[in-house]
């Protein structure tokens, strides 16, 4: 046993440590071109090793389990240089119980999730043929061991499967790309009909090119770019960033910074999320912290290091791999979905706007300061209540901070993307820049 | 010493990959992080009646035996047997020795190094905090295949990244820049020696820090259509992202009608704009020997004076589509298929100065920097670090936010004029679940018209 291996040779060496174990395999079936193109397979494992020596942090990680003295001496090494810190590792006594595993997902054959691909893309082709579809279907199994000087010592096991698949029409006017993904970890049913029938749905109303003009306009941001938006208030949210004082929000804890109906909760053990655990990378155990509630900044994020540092609680979010030292991380990001306003009745109720599927750009703008610069690469013109075609070559930029105070509606409708739990919303006043 | 796989009867490649990293960041004063990595893994695959089966593993001695391959082989019942072929090689084995003579540990003159930039960063009393990041990897691979290629190579790549944070009030703004390098190691190498690549960079480091100040007073760009000018590396990014990405097989063989925008021949640009993929440019960090399929590395022509000339390959593409091999069939690393993938890629340079170009702006935007790039087929995004307006030909006050997309083909037209002053930056490109590649990407100052600005 590695662990038990590591832990004898740092017995004698009067450091304070913890030890990251991580094992798995998956299997990822890829379509490619409508066909059948892939089966791989993969195999991982290795360990991580964090030393505190004299109160200065090394570390080091192997995936060769014959090196494990070189990483005992390796880390120990590196200590040298590291960080001064005062810091105690935790023994948390109690974890929470986490939905990790689920039992239909760990028996569903290779065999069924297969022909759930080739149906899906038989669906789509039977009404679009010119559509070509590439697939994707990867389940994962995970098990991660944690054990600190401190006498910690946990482990869970984890199944994630996600079903992904774009579609790609060329006609000669232009491209059009659609994608959409499903997190099947709880359950491996997928209601192929229905999401054959959604894609074609945007399939075909983007056939009808229209333009716009340079002007303000209602936006429905739909989850994925959704998705994105909120991403960037986790930058800001990440406690490090508080430490380093390079966070627009070092000053609004307990500020209104959204309308009332905003409440944004990181739920590090909502059920089959992607980064549900029952303790951290530093074995801190998981929660749900209330990020946005009512509107008011309530919680950054942080790992038991930054926290130390700036005297507060880790709230459980530090992410961990066996090849690197923990940081913060958001876990999975639940944006709390309003009452019956599913997305037929927000278009319906919309006079003139626009509805966003699909960015492109995101995460390259200024993102600590909160500025967004989007390319609009899938997005239609609504007037009326309906949508009458699709936009191109338009841009959408502001600040996060300041378009937190446009949202002037959420839907009910939450999508599951593995890590964010995320309905539509709609924004007032947003400025969309179009090509002349 | 290779497993005997004479057994399997079809196509099979097998990599086997050794891997040391060191990596050291400085956040603010504090070091963030300083670790060591070691890691040894493989990949083998085959392709069986059209299709592939692959796996990858850490305990390389124990996971390529018969019973693994032939429970390998079983998946294959789940693809459907359909037409498809490989383009293959003739046999070839070239193993490359080399030791490293460098006698004491380098931790030290790393940690130094970068500590001393990091200071210049820290220097200034608005920068807040910073990114400094040192990161070297010894990659050996060793390559082994059914046509018959036995290659062992080791390259070293090592790198440096540095972002300065400043901050006045509630006004955030960044700005960094990367230096990447590699090494194919032969013979006896000194790293000491290659690592002197990365010193002496204090004024393009004191650049750095004046440009995060000076961004805390500029204002956001008003979105619109601009004529611009862009440096040497967003035209990189342009180079790569906008129009590279198009150039690779795996996109165009699926897509009779995508086949056709990327036709041999079809002109898209003026005579003057060229841009081309070349693994071989020594000491970039885009380069290598032999793909991850054991092909040779080679330079492709990818758009010549104006037309399409050539595609980027892997054995599966050339042969679906008829052409060359091209030698760019790349993984991230072991854990991973390679797939089709650009080395170094820019535009190359032709006789106009950066005055002269600037000399054809009449009111519009000299664009610098890259934030990074993102493209979907036909459409690309690209955030810049910073820009200045220009009028008459004159460079006026500096602007931020500036964000350029479009359509490659029609932005391909719209390139007016092509600077002399070519520079290769070392980058890392993502695709398909596969980040970071390391990649290099480049051009000359480039001038375009009628370019869609983001903005407020």
């Amino acid at each position: 046993m590695i662990i038990e291996d590591l832990k004898e040779l740092l017995k004698d060496k009067k450091v304070i440590y913890d030890i990251f174990y991580e094992e798995g395999h998956s299997e990822i079936l890829q379509f490619r071109g409508d066909e059948p193109y892939s089966c791989e397979k993969k195999e991982k494992k290795g360990v991580g090793l964090r030393v505190i020596k004299e109160g200065r942090i090394g570390f080091s990680s192997t995936s060769d389990f014959s090196k494990l003295k070189e990483l005992v001496n390796t880390a120990l090494a590196l200590s040298f240089y590291g960080e001064k810190i005062d810091i105690k590792l935790p023994l948390e006594k109690t974890l929470p119980e986490v939905k990790t595993v689920s039992n239909s997902a760990s028996l569903v054959k290779s065999e069924k999730l297969f022909s759930m691909g080739e149906e899906l893309i038989s669906l789509i082709k039977e009404k679009e043929p010119e559509v070509k579809i590439d697939l994707s279907i990867e389940k994962e199994y995970q098990y991660v061991r944690l054990a600190n000087s401190e006498g910690f010592d946990s482990s869970y096991e984890k199944i994630i499967l996600g079903f992904s698949f774009d579609g790609l029409l060329v006609l000669e006017d232009g491209i059009t790309w659609v994608s959409d993904f499903y997190n099947l970890s709880e359950n491996p049913f997928l209601d192929l009909k229905k999401v054959s029938e959604d894609f074609l749905e945007i399939i075909k109303i983007s056939k009808k090119k229209i333009k716009i003009n340079t002007d303000k306009y209602k936006v429905i941001l739909m989850p994925l770019p959704a998705a994105h938006f909120f991403s960037i208030l986790f930058v800001g949210a990440n406690g490090k960033q508080l430490e380093k004082k390079a966070t627009p929000l070092s000053d609004k804890e307990g500020k209104q910074i959204a309308p009332s109906f905003l409440n944004i909760t990181d739920d590090g053990i909502y059920p089959f999320g992607y980064n549900t655990s029952p303790f951290d990378g530093d074995g801190i155990k998981r929660r749900r912290t209330k990020v946005v509630e009512n509107g008011i900044f309530c919680n950054f994020l942080f790992d038991l290091i930054t926290a130390k540092k700036l005297n507060r609680e880790s709230t459980g979010n530090s992410d961990r791999s066996y090849e690197s030292l923990p940081r913060i991380q958001a876990s999975n990001i639940y944006i709390e979905p309003s009452k019956d306003y599913p997305l037929s009745r927000i278009i319906k109720e919309l006079k003139e706007g626009i509805i966003i599927y699909h960015l492109l750009g995101g995460g390259q703008s200024n993102v600590l300061a909160g500025e967004f610069n989007w390319v609009i690469n899938l997005g239609f013109k609504i007037e009326n209540g309906e949508i009458i075609g699709r936009i191109k070559d338009c841009m959408f930029a502001g600040n996060l901070y300041e378009y937190l105070n446009k949202i002037i509606l959420i839907g009910s409708e939450i999508k599951d993307l593995g890590n964010y739990y995320v309905p539509p919303i709609v924004l007032d006043d947003c400025k969309i820049v179009a090509k002349i | 010493m290779m497993p005997d796989l004479s057994y399997v009867k079809d196509y099979f490649d097998l990599r086997i990959e050794e891997i040391e990293t060191t990596f050291l960041h400085f956040r603010g004063k504090e070091l963030e992080a300083i670790q060591r990595n070691f890691e040894r893994g493989g990949f083998f695959r085959i392709f069986q009646k059209g299709n592939w089966l692959s796996t990858s593993f850490n305990d390389v001695e124990s996971q390529i035996n018969r019973e693994n391959i032939d429970n390998l082989l079983k998946n294959a019942l789940l693809l459907k047997p359909k037409e498809g072929s490989l383009t293959f090689l003739f046999p070839k084995e070239d193993k490359r020795n080399y030791k490293i003579i460098d006698q004491e540990e380098l931790l030290n003159y790393k940690f130094d190094l970068l500590r001393k930039y990091n200071n210049i960063l820290l220097s200034h009393p608005k920068i807040v905090t910073t990114n400094a990041i040192y990161n070297d990897r010894l990659v050996k691979k060793i390559f082994y295949s059914k046509d018959g290629r036995e290659i062992d190579f080791t390259i070293f790549y090592y790198t440096i990244y540095l972002v300065a944070v400043s901050r006045d009030g509630n006004n955030i703004c960044d700005y960094g820049l990367g230096i990447g390098r590699s090494k194919i190691l032969e013979g006896e190498v000194s790293i000491k020696e290659l690592l002197k690549d990365l010193d002496n960079k204090e004024s393009e480091i004191e650049k750095i820090v004046k440009i995060a100040v000076d961004l805390l007073s500029a204002e956001s760009v008003v979105g619109g259509t601009y004529d611009v000018v862009i440096d040497q590396r967003l035209a990189g990014v342009f180079a790569h992202e906008a129009f590279g990405h198009l150039s690779e097989a795996d996109h165009i063989y699926t897509n009779e009608k995508l086949k056709k925008l990327m036709a041999i021949g079809s002109q898209y640009g003026i005579e003057e704009l060229t841009i081309v993929d070349d693994p071989l440019l020594i000491g970039e960090r885009g380069s290598y020997l032999y793909d991850d399929e054991g092909t040779e590395a080679k330079k492709t022509y990818l758009l010549k004076e104006g037309k399409i000339a050539g595609h980027l390959h892997s054995k599966e593409t050339a042969a679906r589509m008829g052409e060359e091999l091209t030698g760019n069939a790349r993984s991230i690393s072991y854990r991973y298929p390679p797939i089709v993938r650009m080395s170094n890629t820019y535009i190359e340079p032709r006789d106009k100065s950066f005055e002269e170009l600037l000399s054809l702006l009449d009111n519009g935007l000299y664009i610098c920097g890259a934030r990074g790039g993102q493209t979907e087929l036909e459409n690309f995004s690209f955030a810049s670090q910073y820009a200045y307006e220009v009028k008459k030909g004159k460079l006026g006050k500096m602007i931020k936010d500036v964000t350029i997309c479009g359509n490659v083909f029609e932005t391909l037209k719209n390139i007016k004029g092509i600077g002399n002053d070519l520079k290769i930056f070392g980058g890392s490109c993502g695709k398909g679940n596969q980040y970071p590649l390391p990649v290099g990407d480049g051009g000359p100052h480039i001038l375009i018209k009628n370019v869609i600005i983001g903005g407020r």
